[in-house]
């Protein structure tokens, strides 16, 4: 971290005429208004969040800020688009762990490492969530049935090797069970998943609480474990999956600010504090709660030893599912 | 002549056909399942040359095309070259600078004059400017007028 | 009645009703312009939405897509040139009646069956939303595979006269269906390293290519031919409009029933329905000598009345379940989030003045689909009186336009290109572009759905017909693809009696 800095010190050292012009820009930035990249469809998990925080980050930098949904290619065109773009502070975008997926699956050689982090803004955390009528309605039934019949449950709620398929991955190798003793069934999205397990084609999924909502309200699903390391305030009954089986694991897709690499670091410098205490205001975290999301700061430094960590977790965890190529 | 001009759309029926055949050949089938990725491409693939035969062995001729316009397959060349030229010239030139002209040609080349031409050109790059980029908020790119508003 | 009398004052606020116009009114501009869609319409509402009341920002969802998809015929019929993809099942027989001088007619009937047809969806959403979305609940991909089968089986009917060329365009469409990120192993196929087609071949763009620009094409290259459209009727496009809904009323019935029963479906949208509801049409006609030849209005009444009811259908499960029954939904569903009203079964308890308000708001915009739909329809008749040849190259803009902002990328305009040459050719060696679309439409769920039962049963398919309600829909599929065979058999057997 300190030589990143090092290093983008001697850079703008090097550049003394244009940094002349463009310490006079700094000083004055936002002085057009700024493009907030959304590398997924408008109003989807990544959309409302980036909605919420634009107009409270308007407020607290003085300049208009325009969201841009730049959908497509699973994330990977969105946060390329935000990778590559001029760091002159006018183009920042939304950036998740998705990141961490493309190059152990060999979608893209971009990573986290290609963004400069301003502040991770919020966590929606994996469940495991079954039917009401199921004969293992709880967690450790569920475990139980998986080690007694190796290939006959299902479990649901995203595509092979993203998000959901991940977290249930690592809560398998963390309590030691063999990762194909259960069928993985592919579902377009996490609310797609929670239905098949309502309609009685999957046995589990693990999708968000989120996505899960409206069906546990009509009783159709049953949340029997968190993957976060705190209970949800509204759904207090539900444990955590270390109440529940023991499992250290946890499983969030994270959300947060980014921009390019080579973003001035007195605009960073700026948009972080303004992250953070745009975070810690009552507005923000109402909205989040409102919409069982998470609201989760990370300064940069913090954000960045997660990322890294994520990076080699995940890889091992989908060469050890078969998944990983290249 | 008149045999290749028949044959030629049984024929790019059966490449594509085999095509897609022998590309989803690579696609491997997942640890732990009996049927992968390769299973649709591959009777898709089956389908198409079996509709390859079918068009081969009945050869009807094409639909008689309405008679050219003079100039007009040069004409119909230009406005197929046109999006071609906005793909290239996008980014650099703007939309605003690129479409006023592009129209203009366009329109003097299926027989409008320049004046007209010319005007309707510039019309058509301040309605879409309007339209797209101030009211459906699409980020076009400014080129050079980076004064603009969205 | 408490709820919706409370619901009714939330409606007639001033400001409500001014955000449905002026929705309404975007709509219609929206769905005029070629290669701009209804889900288009909703993601560039999601900015405004941020600073509406709740009803507010949902009325102006509900208006802006039921006017665009009602307003997508009109370019359609007028340019052979659908405005929405929710249009496109239906611009041949569309553009061929209005050749024939019937363009007023045509429009005329495509607005007030639009209307119908989005109020007979919001009959069935108000009446039985509860109901249907707890039945959608329990269907798995078994009975969604052999529901898709069922629709491809249908639409096989439409490829036309030459039925080799029109199989090989279908399975062109289903094959490009298959570009992208395979849904079961991630593998990504047919994508050429590029990562722009991991989440497949954009399907607008790609739509605008394969119908506008070999039109466009064509039209420059071929020699002016004066009046092609003419309006032999006028402006009267009422005219006849009594006959006509008691004439077609059994089909009203059909397709809006299909309409609201696709669009409930996840996965299946607006222009599925369409393709649905023509298909079955054509399937079931008592005219079929009249088809493709620019005689029927049926197939169009059908398809017509059967988008607009897909879009109140797709609401039942999203506001039930929070599971969206097309793209329009699935954008809703987090505008709903936004505002604050969380869907699901508590709506009816916690928000139901809320609920009920977006009810009328449904009602409401398809009444004012029809005087506004006779403006646009007045506005833009008026085309036709400008000679074809200088019309193509603004049209060839807005294509630009279009495949560039759906996903603000310059890829969508390589797409719009690479399958408008495709049409081109295609269309210059007789084979039809229609099933190529239908095939696009329907490729993935076929796929999808085949290919999450295949795994869940490990490839054991007589468990295709363990489920009560996939085994019934496994016997009508087999029964459609048998049917021309029992046909002939009983022809037979009459005849030798």
């Amino acid at each position: 971290m300190k030589r990143r800095n090092l290093l983008t010190g001697t850079l703008l050292a090097g550049a003394a005429p244009a940094i002349l012009a463009g310490g006079r820009a700094h000083a004055a930035w936002p002085e057009r208004p700024i493009t907030l990249i959304v590398p997924y469809p408008a109003g989807g998990g990544t959309d409302i969040v980036a909605r919420t925080l634009a107009p409270l980050l308007e407020r607290e930098i003085g300049g208009s800020i325009n969201v841009v949904n730049r959908a497509g290619g699973g994330g990977i065109t969105g946060h390329e688009a935000i990778a590559r773009a001029a760091p002159d502070g006018y183009t920042l975008g939304m950036i998740t762990n998705d990141l961490s997926f493309y190059v152990p699956l060999g979608q893209s050689r971009l990573t986290h490492r290609d963004f400069a982090k301003i502040g991770q803004t919020n966590e929606i955390a994996a469940t495991v969530t079954v039917k009401p009528d199921s004969p293992h309605d709880t967690l450790p039934k569920l475990l139980e049935a998986i080690r007694a019949n190796p290939g006959r449950l299902r479990g649901t709620g995203a595509a092979p090797g993203v998000s959901w398929h991940v977290a249930f991955l690592g809560m398998m190798d963390s309590l030691g069970l063999d990762l194909r003793s259960v069928i993985w069934v592919p579902s377009q999205g996490g609310t797609l998943g929670h239905q098949d397990v309502a309609a009685g084609g999957s046995e589990f999924s693990t999708a968000s609480i989120g996505e899960a909502r409206a069906l546990l309200e009509a009783n159709r699903v049953k949340t029997i474990a968190i993957m976060a390391d705190a209970r949800v305030p509204q759904f207090p009954d539900i444990p955590t999956l270390k109440e529940a089986s023991g499992s250290d694991w946890t499983f969030s897709v994270a959300h947060g600010v980014g921009g390019p690499k080579a973003l001035p670091a007195p605009i960073l410098e700026r948009m972080t504090a303004a992250v953070a205490k745009v975070h810690a205001g009552e507005e923000f975290q109402t909205q989040l709660r409102n919409r069982l999301i998470r609201a989760v700061h990370r300064a940069p430094a913090d954000w960045d030893a997660v990322l890294e960590r994520q990076l080699s977790e995940f890889a091992r965890l989908l060469r050890a599912a078969g998944l990983a190529r290249g | 002549m008149v045999g290749i001009r028949q044959r030629l759309p049984g024929l790019v029926v059966g490449a594509l056909g085999a095509a897609a055949i022998l590309e989803a050949r690579n696609f491997p089938t997942p640890p732990g399942q009996v049927y992968g990725p390769a299973m649709f491409p591959m009777i898709i693939g089956c389908g198409l040359l079996l509709c390859a035969v079918a068009i081969a062995l009945r050869p009807v001729p094409p639909p008689v095309a309405e008679p050219d316009a003079p100039g007009g397959k040069l004409a119909a060349a230009l406005y197929a070259l046109a999006p071609a030229l906005v793909l290239l010239l996008f980014e650099p030139v703007g939309w605003p600078l690129l479409s006023a002209p592009l129209v203009a040609v366009l329109l003097w080349l299926v027989g409008l004059r320049v004046l007209p031409a010319a005007l309707v050109g510039i019309g058509m790059a301040a309605f879409t400017w309007a339209a797209f980029a101030m009211v459906l908020r699409v980020p076009l790119p400014r080129g050079p007028l980076a004064f603009l508003p969205y | 009645m408490d709820a919706f009398l409370r619901a009714l004052a939330l409606v007639a606020d001033p400001t409500v009703l001014l955000t449905v116009l002026a929705a309404s009114i975007f709509g219609l501009m929206v769905g005029c312009i070629p290669g701009l869609t209804a889900t288009m319409a909703t993601a560039l509402l999601v900015p405004f939405a941020m600073f509406l009341d709740p009803v507010s920002a949902i009325a102006s969802i509900v208006a802006a897509t039921a006017m665009a998809i009602f307003a997508g015929d009109i370019p359609g019929t007028l340019l052979r040139l659908p405005g929405t993809p929710a249009s496109a099942a239906y611009v041949d027989e569309s553009y061929r009646l209005a050749k024939a001088g019937r363009a007023g007619e045509v429009l005329g009937l495509n607005l007030v069956f639009s209307a119908a047809g989005g109020i007979l969806g919001t009959i069935v959403l108000v009446a039985a939303a509860p109901l249907l979305a707890d039945y959608a609940l329990s269907l798995t991909s078994f009975e969604f595979f052999w529901l898709s089968v069922l629709g491809l089986s249908c639409a096989v009917f439409t490829v036309g006269d030459n039925i080799a060329k029109g199989a090989a365009s279908l399975l062109l469409g289903l094959l490009l269906a298959t570009v992208g990120r395979d849904y079961t192993s991630g593998w990504p196929r047919f994508t050429f390293e590029e990562p722009d087609l991991l989440d497949g071949l954009p399907f607008v763009p790609a739509l605008i290519g394969l119908f506008a620009l070999p039109e466009i094409l064509r039209t420059v290259r071929a020699r002016p031919q004066g009046d092609v459209v003419t309006m032999r009727q006028g402006m009267r496009i009422f005219a006849g409009m009594g006959r006509a809904l008691v004439r077609w009323w059994p089909n009203f019935l059909r397709s809006g029933a299909i309409g609201t029963f696709v669009g409930a479906l996840p996965g299946g949208g607006a222009d599925t329905a369409a393709w649905t509801a023509y298909a079955v049409s054509r399937r079931v006609t008592r005219d079929p000598e009249a088809w493709g030849k620019g005689e029927s209005l049926e197939g169009i009444i059908d398809a017509t009345s059967a988008n607009n009811a897909s879009l109140a259908g797709a609401w039942i499960p999203a506001l039930v379940f929070a599971i969206p029954g097309d793209t329009i939904t699935a954008i809703a569903i987090g505008v709903l989030y936004l505002k604050n009203v969380t869907p699901g079964p508590s709506i009816f308890l916690e928000n139901a003045h809320i609920l009920y308000a977006v009810f009328i708001t449904f009602f409401l915009a398809n009444l004012l689909m029809i005087p506004l739909g006779w403006l646009a329809i007045r506005a833009a008749v008026p085309i036709l009186r400008i000679p074809r040849r200088l019309l193509m190259a603004p049209l060839l803009m807005f294509a630009c336009l279009g495949a560039f902002s759906v996903e603000n990328s310059l890829f969508g305009i390589g797409v719009m290109l690479g399958c408008g040459l495709i049409g081109y050719w295609m269309e210059a060696n007789g084979f039809p572009v229609g099933p190529c679309v239908l095939g696009m439409v329907m490729g993935r769920l076929v796929e999808e759905n085949l290919m999450t039962s295949l795994i869940k049963v490990q490839g054991d398919l007589t468990r295709f017909f363990e489920r009560p309600v996939a085994t019934a829909l496994a016997v009508a599929t087999v029964l459609i693809w048998l049917w021309p065979l029992l046909q002939r058999l009983r022809r037979r057997w009459a005849a030798a009696q």
